[in-house]
């Protein structure tokens, strides 16, 4: 049987910042130019969304329990 | 029943990826496309021994060229470069370069190391004009190469601070002392010689134009001004050719391993400049001007989908 492959939509704000990480990084395979191209985009894109992961988390942290 | 707590809310995935998306918008860079380098080199008066010995002197020397139509004078004192005003030149030594051609080119000349000892900088201002200049040292070290990019007549000085020459000029030392006592060389961010640039035409047509490696590796790059909203020259790394979308790319050919060759995939091929051995720098450079450039490209190919959808309104 031919398929469609189902898939889920994020649940959680870690899926989603996973869901827009890799079509960043699909972006950055199809436009960059160069293999060091894309493997620094890959790079930044990491350290960004960790970083906004990192912050969410404080910022969450801080308005849940300090607030 | 206890609930377990989720690492962060929506609300505050949302906050930051908006405060995220701002900080990284790339910069609007001045529009304007790329020409191709006219190589003066070191041809021209102030490479003469006569006017080394002439700026001992006086602490002025200048010359004129015809093809391409410019005087250079460099100096020591403000008043020799046509710059009014009190200023203090004791730290400082001026270059001043008057382009007399109504044409937009690009001119590198080489300035020997006896007017001030070579040294780098990308883009630096003119004093009194609106115009940039870019300063590398020659592979030998005897010249800093000055490229500048004039729109049109123009009468441009900058200084050298001579703090800035003597900063090189005692790296220069410490790496010649470092590498004569230890054997060790160390690794330097730019690579020596400065760049050479495929001649104008040769790559017309859909042509190719042979580079000779004789050491190894060799740092290809070419000008993507006009892709983009970008002004000044964006040099970008030549790809392989894969069938990639570059105007410009790198192939090699079967048994013959001392040459890279170069193709044109345009009618208008864009400048390309190459150097010996592999230019840390520059490739750094090439790989944020790329990065910079893909929010443009997938604009671009969205609104050409959009055109094509929609008839071309």
């Amino acid at each position: 049987m031919g398929g469609f492959v189902m898939v889920a939509a994020p649940k959680s704000p870690r899926g989603v910042l996973v869901v827009l990480g890799i079509l960043a990084a699909l972006l950055v395979g199809v436009y960059a130019s160069t293999l060091g191209s894309i493997a620094v985009g890959i790079g930044l894109i990491a350290v960004i969304l960790y970083g906004i992961y990192i912050v969410g988390y404080r910022f969450d942290d801080y308005l849940k329990n300090r607030l | 029943m206890t609930r377990t707590r989720r690492p962060f809310t929506w609300g505050a995935l949302v906050v930051v990826a908006l405060l995220v998306a701002g900080a990284i918008t790339p910069p609007t860079v001045r529009g304007q496309a790329g020409t191709s380098v006219i190589t003066v080199d070191a041809g021209h008066g102030l490479t003469d021994r006569a006017a080394i010995d002439r700026y001992e002197d006086r602490e002025v020397a200048t010359t004129a060229l015809t093809v391409p139509d410019l005087r250079l004078t460099v100096a020591e004192s403000h008043d020799d470069v046509g710059l009014e005003g009190y200023r203090m030149d004791m730290d400082k030594r001026y270059l001043r370069i008057q382009y007399n051609e109504t044409l937009s080119k690009t001119i590198r000349v080489f300035i020997p190391a006896e007017y001030w000892y070579p040294v780098t900088s990308e883009g630096q201002q003119g004093i009194n004009a609106d115009v940039a200049a870019d300063f590398e040292p020659t592979t030998s070290g005897r010249y800093t190469a000055v490229t500048v990019q004039f729109d049109g007549q123009t009468d441009a000085v900058w200084a050298i601070p001579k703090a800035a020459s003597f900063v090189f000029w005692g790296r220069s030392q410490s790496r010649k002392v470092i590498e004569n006592r230890t054997g060790f060389e160390p690794p330097t961010l730019g690579a020596n010689g400065t760049w050479r640039y495929v001649p104008d035409g040769q790559l017309d047509g859909e042509a190719s134009y042979p580079i000779n490696v004789t050491d190894g590796s060799l740092t290809i790059q070419y000008d993507s001004a006009r892709e983009g909203p970008a002004g000044d020259p964006t040099w970008l790394a030549v790809p392989e050719c894969d069938g990639g979308p570059a105007p410009v790319c790198q192939y090699e050919k079967a048994g013959i391993d001392d040459r890279v060759f170069i193709l044109s995939t345009t009618t208008d091929p864009p400048p390309v400049r190459f150097k010996r051995g592999t230019d840390l720098r520059a490739s750094g450079s090439s790989i944020i001007n790329d990065l910079r450039l893909i929010p443009d490209r997938i604009m671009g190919d969205l609104s050409g989908l959009f055109d094509v959808e929609w008839g071309g309104s």
